[in-house]
């Protein structure tokens, strides 16, 4: 990758000020690293199924064990509070713990933090799921209306991803600063 | 009795295999950013609600999913914050901080919008 370099901000851009150093490597370092970006060099969307020899059972286990926990508290506020008291909890946000935990034990909070900011969108797909799939169910049966419902969320999910992400890289680019400077 | 204890057994098992499969998904996407999008993914609410169409009919299950609907919008209100906690406070606290605002929000999301 070509190295770049950056004409130094004025200091009341950069915000603290940070201490100088002479340049020794010919790129630029930033000053504040913002853990919602993403190396810029990384693909919009990528696949690696390598990753899913890593994957260990009790990872698995612990995930399987949120999803019943959440499926049995959503069915038990159902019957006590009503359908829509128990829908409200299919949409509880129980399995981030485990996910978050375990992103942040394998890589870093970094991509724990990225992973929440990547779950905001998710939601808002979900948001759409649910009404979709409230509209759907009273129309067609429920396979074509579930996998309409499923569809709608992968669609606006992606869709947010995909118009939100360049926004950040763009952002987190132009919020580069140097920490050295030419001596 | 023994009805309601099968259809929670049953749902708990659903809800864990479809949260395990769409995670061995989001294990495999990069960067986490988009791998995130399913740690928001409809895994539960497709598990439960395919057990509700087969136990108590269509009616339930749109009940169910405008509960969902809304609370799915606590989930992204809460995410937002939930980014700002994980970055200071480390994954379990930051998350755990996540959960107790969905709660409050859905708490109010229910007395609003779905009494």
């Amino acid at each position: 990758m070509t190295a770049v370099e950056h004409p130094p901000k004025e200091p009341s851009q950069s915000g603290p000020r940070q201490p100088r150093r002479s340049w020794t490597r010919a790129h630029v370092e930033p000053a504040h690293h913002d853990p919602l970006a993403d190396d810029a060099s990384e693909p919009l969307i990528g696949i690696d199924a390598g990753k899913l020899r890593k994957v260990r059972a009790g990872d698995l286990g612990v995930r399987f064990a949120f999803g019943a926990a959440v499926s049995v508290v959503a069915g038990l506020v159902g019957m006590v509070a009503g359908p829509k008291a128990g829908g409200l909890f299919l949409a509880f946000p129980a399995i981030l713990p485990a996910t978050l935990t375990l992103i942040e034990k394998k890589e870093d909070n970094r991509h724990a933090t990225n992973d929440t900011a990547g779950a905001v969108l998710g939601a808002v797909g979900l948001g759409v799921f649910g009404v979709v799939a409230a509209v759907a169910l009273s129309r067609m049966p429920a396979a074509p209306a579930l996998l309409l419902a499923a569809a709608a969320w992968l669609v606006v999910s992606v869709t947010c991803y995909l118009l939100v992400e360049p926004v950040l890289r763009r952002r987190a680019r132009s919020s580069q600063t140097p920490t050295d400077r030419p001596s | 009795m023994m009805k309601d204890l099968l259809t929670l057994a049953v749902k708990a098992v659903d809800g864990g295999l479809f949260v395990v499969a769409f995670a061995l998904v989001g294990e495999v996407l990069e960067p986490k950013r988009f791998a995130g999008l399913f740690s928001a993914a409809p895994s539960v609410a497709l598990a439960n609600l395919i057990v509700v169409v087969v136990v108590a009919g269509h009616a339930e299950a749109v009940d169910n999913t405008w509960g969902m609907a809304v609370g799915a919008v606590a989930f992204a209100l809460a995410a937002v914050l939930g980014v700002v906690a994980v970055r200071r406070f480390g994954a379990l606290r930051g998350s755990v901080a996540t959960c107790c605002t969905w709660l409050v929000l859905a708490s109010a999301g229910l007395v609003v919008f779905l009494r």
